[in-house]
Order: structure tokens, then sequence, then C-alpha cells
């Protein structure tokens, strides 16, 4: 098996940070915040360098659709192992009002020009926590998809795949060309450590424009507020069960 | 800083003296040699354990770090990168082709295909990096492996396009130098020339990409490697290196 794969990285808010809302409610605060890549992402790549390493995969690319700093995110993915990056230059200022659609779009659109048997996406971006970029590009494509993987195994000329379902594992068989998306538990990502960070620096990275795919970004929806969650009530203590039940009197709720 | 930018600024090699970019300084040997020393430790696991070599390892804080506090720029001679690696053991295991002959290592990083080739009795012996700290540090790996420093020419201009009438090689050298797209293609026309002159060229190289492929009918297989585990971690996705000779 000599499987080319399309790993998406996607540059988020690191996942440390406290995420600050606008002022005018338009979206949250990105300027001066620190950005790493997103950790379903991250597991992308660690599982496309593992199937480079089995030798089921021959080459990986990497795209990260944002702003310039992006090409940092493909660095550390290129560090991690992958091949050669593809940048898709969307200036910060648009990249608020850029949906899964057109993510979509572009990443169906690259899988066919650079011949991708398989394209790996995390199940979830932790910024928009959309849940969509991976199906959407099965649909555009009209492949088979492996949503929440949390194993990949070589099956005759296909893969297997085990998801992480609402009750359990379920276990299934895919056609190539495919797309999967990530779990928490499919693997633990490695470090880019120094000698790999060099070596990435002379690794390609193309960048290109929505536009040259011909991917229109004209939004399909409208953002209306974007809001802080409510700020959690402090809690009571209670000293024993007849104490709480006696709370929950008072309270009216039993 | 680019590389170019710093052979630009350099003083010229008979003042032996080194820039430190990450502390934007001037720094002599002497200094480079206990940076060196600080930063790496003596290894023999590698594919060529009789040579010993001051490496970066997952012993030395370095290895973990992105550079930026290290004391040393980009210090491609301070680790043994797996085409070197594969080349040095074919050197080794086959000194017939190597014994009596004149020998250039182009871009020979930590050195260990130039103390390769002395190992493997070759009358005359040329390392060239374009970084003139790698000299000090073929220097120390030298003294190492008890071998004379000054059994080694060591040559720091650009060799990779220059004219090769007058050169008196018999046998170049070229281990992972292929991780580079730019400095690939000008190697490529370069070697072309070499063996039309008829000098032998061997190559070591991981197949990080797939430029090699290119030069598919040119290339014989000599040997193929399997990396050790550590030599694994320090290059992700490769499992194993090859040896070619360019005909
Ligand atoms: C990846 S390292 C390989 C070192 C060694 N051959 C090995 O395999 O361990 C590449 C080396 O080539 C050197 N280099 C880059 N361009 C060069 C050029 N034009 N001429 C000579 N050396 C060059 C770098 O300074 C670096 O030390």
């Amino acid at each position: 098996m000599a499987l080319r794969i399309l790993v998406g990285c996607k540059r988020v808010i690191d996942y440390a940070v406290k995420v600050r809302v606008k002022p005018d409610k338009s979206g949250v605060v990105t300027e001066g915040v620190k950005h790493s890549m997103n950790p379903f992402d991250e597991i992308g790549i660690e599982e496309a360098v593992r199937m480079k390493e089995k030798k089921l995969a021959s080459e990986i690319i990497v795209v990260s659709c944002g702003p310039q700093q992006c090409q940092e995110t493909i660095r550390t993915a290129l560090a991690m192992g992958a091949d050669k990056g593809i940048h898709i230059d969307i200036p910060a200022a648009d990249l608020s009002k850029v949906e899964p659609y057109h993510i979509s779009k572009i990443f169906a659109k690259l899988a066919t020009e650079n011949k991708a048997d398989v394209v790996i996406v995390g199940k979830q971006a932790i910024d928009g926590d959309n849940n969509q970029t991976g199906q959407m590009i099965a649909a555009n494509l009209d492949w088979p998809q492996a949503t929440f993987a949390s194993k990949i195994e070589k099956d005759g000329d296909g893969l297997k795949v085990t998801r992480e379902i609402d009750g359990g594992l379920e276990t299934i068989n895919l056609k190539l060309p495919t797309v999967i998306t990530t779990d928490l538990r499919l693997n633990e990502p490695r470090y880019a450590t120094l000698p790999n960070i060099m070596k990435a620096k002379k690794k390609p990275i193309e960048k290109k424009t929505a536009a040259d795919l011909g991917v229109d970004l004209t939004p399909k929806q409208q953002v209306i507020s974007v809001e802080d969650p409510p700020v959690r009530e402090a809690g009571q203590k209670v000293e024993d069960v007849s104490q709480l039940i006696e709370k929950l009197k008072g309270a009216g709720v039993v | 800083m680019t590389s170019k930018v710093r052979q630009a600024i350099l003083p010229i090699s008979r003042f032996k003296r080194y820039f430190t970019p990450s502390h934007n300084s001037i720094i002599c040997t002497k200094t480079l040699k206990t940076y060196i020393e600080a930063e790496t430790e003596v290894s023999n696991v590698h594919l060529t354990p009789e040579i010993s070599l001051h490496l970066v390892t997952p012993n030395t804080p370095t290895w973990y770090s992105d550079g930026k506090d290290s004391k040393l720029f980009e210090p491609f001679y301070a680790f043994y990168w797996p085409g070197g690696q594969g080349l040095s053991r074919f050197i080794l295991d086959n000194s017939d082709l190597i014994k009596n002959k004149n020998v250039l290592d182009i871009g020979s990083g930590c050195g260990a295909s130039s103390i390769a080739s002395i190992m493997s009795k070759a009358s005359f012996v040329t390392a060239n990096d374009i970084n003139r700290e790698a000299m000090v540090i073929l220097d120390m790996n030298c003294k190492l492996n008890f071998i004379d420093s000054d059994a080694i020419k060591k040559v720091t201009s650009n060799l990779i396009n220059a004219h090769t009438e007058y050169f008196p090689y018999d046998i170049v050298l070229i281990g992972d130098m292929f991780y580079d797209e730019s400095i690939a293609k000008e190697l490529i026309g370069w070697m072309d020339k070499l063996s039309k002159e008829g000098k032998e060229i061997y190559l070591g190289d991981p197949q990080r990409n797939d430029i090699l492929s290119s030069l598919d009918g040119r290339l014989s297989i000599k040997a193929t490697y399997n990396l050790p585990e550590n030599v694994r971690k320090e290059n992700n996705g490769l499992m194993t290196t090859k040896v070619w000779k360019f005909e």
C-alpha cells in the first residue's frame, strides 16, 4: 500500500487560552492571542506519519487555511513528519466568515488535484466546534467516510476503521479513496524535536488562494451574536443527606 | 538570518572566527568548541558504532528544544543524518572501493564519511561544507577517533557547480544533501558533469522526497540499511536509508 494522504491542520486559539468575546459580540478576540495547531489535527498528522512508518502511506501533504501565520502550523506538521505543505491564504479579517462549507470545498478540490487516497481531518476544531468539515468533504467528493476514528488498520485494498460512537465502538471497512475524521483516543501525537524542526524548514510549502482553486468564499450563514457562556452561580455545601433533602425541599424541587 | 548572509559577513577563514547568530556575536574556535562540548555528547548509537561522534542526542537538552536557546545556530553538523550514516557504513564495509583513492565529501557535516574514508585507507580526503563551524566539529571528531585532523583537507567554499577540470578527486561522496530542493537541483546538474568526467559518485539518502526518483535510470542501488530507533526519532517518518552509485 502506498497511499497519498492529505491532512488538515487548522491554526486555532491555543487550548490553554481563556477565550474572550469581542465587545461588539461579532466574534472572539484573536489578535495577540497564542495560537497553536488544533489538537485533533495533531492526532491526524501523527496517524498519517505512523501509516508512513508502517509503509501504508507514501506521501503526506498537510493543508492549512488562514493567514500567513498558518505557515508556522504547517512547519510544525512538517517537523512531525509530513512531507509537504499547502497554505491556502485567507486574510485574518476574512477568516471569521469562512465556514466548514467553504473549507470542505477547498479540501475536495485539493484531494482531487493531489490524487489523494485518504483525507484525514480532526472530528472538529476546538474553536468553532462545528464537527462538519470531514462529513462535507466526503459529500463533495462522494467518497465513503469514517468519522470519530479511534483505530485505523489496513484491510485488503481498503482500510478498517474503529469508530467511537454513543455506547461503544463500531468497526467499518472502507473502500478507497476515503475521508477519515480523528477522535481523541486514536493516538498520542509526538513532539517535534530539533533535528526534525531543522529539516522541516527545508520542506516545500505551496501557497494558493481559494480563488486559485475556484472556490467562492461568499458566506452562507450570518453570525447574529457571539456571547460568553453564562457565569456559573456559586454552589452550596451540605453536611449530609438529610440536609440535602431539606434544601431541595426548600427549593421546591422534590 | 540565512546561512548565505552569514557566510557573507563572516571574516575570512584565516581569522578562525565563528558567528553565533543566536547571540549575534563573533566567537573564536575555542569558544565554539566549548559550546559544542556543552551541547553534545559522544555517541556511537548509529550505523557506524566504530566511529565516535560529538552529537546532539536524546540525552542532550538541545535535542528537545526548538533551537532558540541553543548556542549553536542550526547545527546540521551536530547530527548524523541518515544519508551520511548509510554512506559511511557502506564505505567501511567496502574499503576496497575507497583504498588509495582521492575522496571528496560534499556537505560533510559532522565529518563521519570523511573519517570513514580515512579508516578505509583513502590516499587523500577532502571534507567540504559551506558551514565553517562543521570544520571545527570535524576536528573534534577526528581527535575522538585518533585520526590526525591534518589528514583531512578542509574546504568551506561552495564547490557545487564549481569548475571541475582540475579536480584531483576519484570519488565524490554526497551524504543526505537532497533534503533541500534548491541544493538538490544544482547538485544533479553538477553530478552529471562529474560523472562524464569519470568521477565515481556515491549518494547516501533516506528519500525524504521524490527528487531522487527523477534520476531513476542513473542510480544503481548499492545498499539499504534499517535506521536505528533513535535515528528514526530524529527523522520522523523515515525507516531506511540507501546508498546508490550515480552513473
Ligand atoms: C543534512 S547535512 C548532511 C551532513 C552529513 N553528510 C551527514 O549525512 O551527516 C547537510 C550539510 O550540507 C551542508 N551544505 C549545504 N549546502 C552546501 C553546499 N552548497 N556545499 C557544501 N555543503 C553544503 C550543510 O552545511 C550541512 O552540514
